[in-house]
């Protein structure tokens, strides 16, 4: 394996923590897998279906979204947005992150 | 043909069918969509071009969406517990059919016929308590079961192990090895040439006078070496109660082939020669001795080590 597949691997590795946080916050609006994945990568976050439907999947299961079916265009869209529990959670997590952040800097900044 | 619907169709045919309608819908509007923003800067290109340039294998994408579905029959969180209780149902079932062997042959004189006619039902047997574990992980898998059995662990319920000295599997294969050829000497299933040739005449020679409380002594010994090994061989680190397991069975080895030295007579003779080559008997006889001392010796050997390592 070369540098460049493993820089690959740790990158996704790096990228994966930080998805649930990027989802959950850019559902605060309602959108539809398709909208949400471009909104997403509109904002420098490419994430490919494979990884995006699993996790918003996940998420709802653990009722930090919730979902509705409509018709639009002759087709069935499944719109999903934030619940009251995932804003709580939301909140919590951004703190985290910044916390968590911070750390990695400080730690980069003195090695 | 509406390629991205079918697309689509074979996507979900991979998953479980009460999630394949929501699933194809949502997929097939994420074709459509991506598709048309993709034909929109790609224009003149099909659909077809659109899924070849973008997509991959029907069963690749559908194994990509799984990732974090309960599409395992057994998934990660069961899948340890899973191959720790085949090895304990494999253990057990082996250690039955030996049981059963060993109950076979005392009740029917060692008949080689009737023991393959016990063994060979093993292979089947095994194969149904293997079904039946795995049934009982799927069942759990797909009911949403936690593996809360992993939640009730303490520390102290750790077993103490000898981290200076991994175990060798070399070493317990080695004994299991000889433990299972021994018990398939005793149950006559593999037989040593038990003739002596002298100027062309046979002689045919038997270890004697050995009482059946010896033999039967060996067999649960023999028995008892074989699941010890197998139990050493899922375990890394010799731990305080493997070692007096071991020593314990050593004693009783040496015990039980010392008897066997001192025996006054080791071999009879069998053939029909009218002058037995007392000699050659008594040579063979020097050789077996020779034989089971240095065994002894090995094991004695083993046994200080175990004991040095226990109470150093």
């Amino acid at each position: 394996m070369d540098s460049s597949e493993i820089f690959e691997k740790l990158r996704l590795e790096l990228r994966r923590g930080g998805l649930p946080l990027a989802v959950l916050a850019q559902l605060r609006q309602e959108h539809y897998g398709y909208s949400l994945r471009k909104e997403i990568g509109a904002r420098g976050l490419e994430i490919d279906e494979g990884t995006l439907y699993p996790l918003i999947r996940r998420l709802e299961k653990q009722g930090l979204l919730e979902s509705e079916w409509r018709h639009e265009d002759n087709r069935k869209k499944r719109f999903y947005r934030i619940s009251t529990l995932g804003e709580e959670v939301l909140v919590l997590l951004i703190e985290e992150w910044r916390k968590l952040n911070a750390s990695v800097d400080r730690i980069l900044e003195e090695s | 043909m509406n390629v991205l619907k079918s697309y689509a169709h074979q996507v979900v045919s991979y998953h479980p069918e009460k999630a394949r309608d929501d699933l194809f819908a949502e997929i097939y509007d994420e074709l459509c969509e991506e598709c048309q923003d993709w034909q929109e800067m790609n224009p003149g290109k099909s659909e077809t071009d659109f899924l070849d340039a973008n997509r991959e294998h029907p069963m690749k994408y559908a194994t990509r969406l799984a990732a974090e579905g309960s599409a395992y029959l057994v998934g990660p969180q069961f899948y340890f517990s899973f191959l720790s209780t085949l090895k304990i149902g494999a253990t057990l079932t082996g250690l039955f059919y030996l049981a059963l062997a060993a109950i076979y042959s005392a009740a029917s004189g060692l008949h080689l016929g009737t023991l393959l006619r016990v063994l060979s039902g093993f292979p089947i047997t095994l194969l149904w308590v293997s079904a039946s574990i795995l049934g009982v992980f799927v069942a759990l898998e797909k009911s949403g079961e936690r593996a809360s059995w992993l939640d009730k662990w303490s520390a102290a319920d750790l077993e103490e192990i000898d981290d200076n000295k991994p175990m060798s599997r070399g070493y317990t294969l080695f004994d299991l090895g000889i433990a299972v050829l021994a018990l398939l000497w005793l149950v006559d299933i593999i037989q040593v040439p038990a003739f002596i040739d002298v100027d062309s005449n046979s002689v045919s020679y038997w270890l004697v006078d050995l009482p059946d409380w010896f033999w039967i002594v060996v067999g649960v010994m023999l028995v008892f070496d074989i699941a010890h090994a197998l139990f050493r061989l899922t375990r890394n680190f010799w731990s305080p109660r493997l070692r007096l397991t071991t020593i314990a069975s050593n004693l009783v080895w040496i015990a039980l082939l010392g008897f066997a030295i001192v025996q006054p007579e080791l071999l009879s003779i069998q053939g029909e020669s009218a002058s037995p080559p007392q000699d050659l008997l008594q040579m063979a006889e020097k050789a077996i001795r020779g034989v089971l001392g240095f065994v002894c010796a090995l094991l004695a050997w083993d046994t200080v080590i175990h004991v040095w390592r226990l109470w150093r």
